[in-house]
C-alpha cells in the first residue's frame, strides 16, 4: 500500500472519532435544552401570579415609596453590569455576541463608570485581559440551580444598590427566541422602573390573559394581609431576585440551543469531509493499483518483445 | 365540573420559582403569614398575603393531611383558586432530621461569630430556616390544628 492512501486512511478515522464527539455532544446538549425548557414551563404559573400581583399592586397603591423604586438620578454614575456567559465553549458564537454586546453598551455610555459582575468563566477572562474592571467574578449556573442557590448573587446585587454604591444595575444574558434564535438581551434591573415594572418578568407570557386577569381584580376588593405597604415589602425584592434568576433560566436555554445548532453543524461537516476523504482515498488507491498493472504489463511485454 | 354546593373544597397551586410543586383540591389551608397562622376556606375573599418561614398545611377532600415546611412568599386567593408562591418548599415526609440538625448547628455556629450587615442577616435566615424544618419534620405525632 502506498504512503498516501495510509495517510488518508488515518484522516477519515480521525475525522470519524471527532463525529463521534460531536454527535455526542450536540445529543447531550439538546437533552439539557429540553429539559430547561421543561423547567421554564413549569414555572410559569409563578412568573404569572408574580407579574399578577406587581401589576396589582402598583394600581393599587398608586404612588409607591420604596428604595428598590427610586427613579434614577441625573448623576447616576456608577452601574454594575451583570454578564451572563457559559464556562464552557463549543457553543458557536454565544458568547462573543455577549460580550460584543456589553462592550458596545460601555462604550455608547462614556459618562457612566462600570464595573462588571461576569458570570462564566468565558466573561471573566474575556474582560479581565483586556483591563475592565470586575466587582466580582461566578462561575456559570447550570439547569438544577435552584432559586435559592442564587442568593449569594442576589445579595451582592441589593447590597451594592441599596448602600448607594451603584446606582443603577444591569443585566446581560442572552434571549431564547427560538431554537435557531437567541438573542444578547439587556435589562435594567435597578432600580425598577415604575412604568416598566408589569412588562418586564411578562415576557414568558401571553398579554391578553394578564390584562383579563388584571381587570378582574381591579373590580373586586382585594385584602392585604398583613398590609399593602408590608406586601409590596416583600414582592419587590422578590421581583428583582426573580427576573435575575429568569434570566439566568433563558441564558442556559440559550447556551445549550447554542451549542446543539454549533455540534450540529459539526457533525454535518465532518460527514463532509468524511465524504471527499473517502473519495480521495480510492482515486489514490485505483491510482496505485493501475501503476501496479502498468509495470505488470509493461515487464510481460518486455520479455515478449 | 358542575357546581355541587355541598363541595367544600377549591384547587390549591403550590409553585415556587423552580417549578410546580403541588397541585390538587383542599377543604381547608393553614398558611404561616407574617403575623402568625391563617386559615383558608372556600368563597374565602380575595387576598394577597405575605408568606413567613413556617408550615404549611393542606386538607384534601379525603381528610388526609398534608404538610410542608415553606420558606417564605406569597399567596394569591382569587374566585377561582388559592396560588401559593414560595421561594422553596419541602414535604414533612421528605425533610432528612440529621440533615436539618446538622444545618440548624451549622446556622447557630455561624451566628456565634460577629457578623454585621448582610452577613448577620444571611445567618438568621439560615437560622429560621433549619428551625421551621425541624420543626415541621418533628410534628409527625400532633394532633392537627385544622378543623
Amino acid at each position: 500500500m502506498a504512503k498516501g492512501e495510509k495517510e488518508i486512511r488515518r484522516r477519515i478515522r480521525s475525522v470519524k472519532n471527532t463525529q463521534q464527539i460531536t454527535r455526542a455532544m450536540k445529543m447531550v446538549a439538546s437533552a439539557k435544552l429540553q429539559k430547561s425548557q421543561g423547567r421554564t414551563k413549569s414555572a410559569q404559573p409563578y412568573a404569572m401570579t408574580l407579574t399578577r400581583l406587581v401589576d396589582h399592586l402598583v394600581r393599587w397603591l398608586g404612588d409607591l415609596d420604596h428604595p428598590l423604586l427610586r427613579p434614577t438620578t441625573a448623576e447616576a454614575q456608577r452601574v454594575i453590569l451583570i454578564v451572563f456567559t457559559s464556562d464552557k465553549g463549543l457553543c458557536g458564537a454565544f458568547n462573543t455576541n455577549l460580550v460584543r454586546r456589553a462592550e458596545l453598551f460601555m462604550r455608547n455610555r462614556p459618562e457612566q463608570e462600570f464595573e462588571l459582575v461576569t458570570i462564566g468563566r468565558y466573561a471573566e477572562r474575556y474582560f479581565r485581559y483586556r483591563g475592565y474592571r470586575i466587582h466580582k467574578s461566578l462561575p456559570a449556573y447550570d439547569f438544577d440551580t435552584h432559586f435559592l442557590e442564587m442568593t449569594p448573587l442576589f445579595e451582592l446585587v441589593e447590597r451594592a444598590y441599596l448602600s448607594g454604591e451603584f446606582t443603577q444595575i444591569w443585566v446581560l444574558y442572552s434571549r431564547f427566541v427560538s431554537t435557531v434564535r437567541q438573542q444578547a438581551t439587556m435589562l435594567q434591573l435597578l432600580p425598577l422602573e415604575h412604568r416598566g415594572l408589569a412588562e418586564q418578568v411578562g415576557e414568558s407570557e401571553p398579554a391578553v390573559p394578564r390584562r383579563q386577569a388584571a381587570a378582574e381584580h381591579l373590580t373586586i376588593d382585594l385584602i392585604f394581609e398583613p398590609s399593602p405597604q408590608r406586601v409590596l415589602e416583600t414582592l419587590l425584592p422578590r421581583f428583582v431576585r426573580y427576573s435575575l434568576y429568569q434570566a439566568m433560566r433563558e441564558n442556559f436555554t440559550s447556551e445549550n440551543a447554542a451549542r446543539m445548532l454549533a455540534m450540529d453543524n459539526a457533525t454535518k461537516n465532518a460527514s463532509e469531509m468524511i465524504r471527499s476523504l473517502t473519495l480521495a482515498y480510492h482515486k489514490a488507491r485505483q491510482q496505485s493499483i493501475t501503476a501496479e498493472l502498468l509495470d505488470i504489463v509493461g515487464g510481460a511485454e518486455a520479455q515478449q518483445g | 365540573m358542575p357546581l355541587n354546593e355541598n363541595d367544600r373544597s377549591f384547587p390549591v397551586k403550590l409553585v415556587s420559582p423552580d417549578g410546580e410543586l403541588y397541585t390538587a383540591r383542599a377543604i381547608s389551608l393553614v398558611v404561616p403569614v407574617i403575623d402568625g397562622y391563617l386559615g383558608v376556606l372556600k368563597h374565602h375573599a380575595p387576598m394577597v398575603a405575605a408568606l413567613d418561614f413556617g408550615e404549611l398545611l393542606i386538607r384534601t377532600p379525603e381528610e388526609h393531611i398534608v404538610s410542608l415546611a415553606v420558606a417564605g412568599g406569597f399567596m394569591e386567593v382569587t374566585r377561582k383558586e388559592v396560588i401559593i408562591l414560595c421561594d422553596a418548599a419541602e414535604f414533612r415526609e421528605d425533610i432528612d432530621i440529621t440533615e436539618a440538625t446538622k444545618q440548624l448547628r451549622a446556622a447557630r455556629e455561624r451566628l456565634q461569630k460577629k457578623f454585621s450587615g448582610v452577613e448577620l442577616e444571611r445567618a438568621q435566615v439560615a437560622l429560621r430556616e433549619a428551625e421551621n424544618r425541624l420543626k415541621v419534620a418533628r410534628h409527625k405525632e400532633r394532633k392537627h390544628i385544622v378543623e
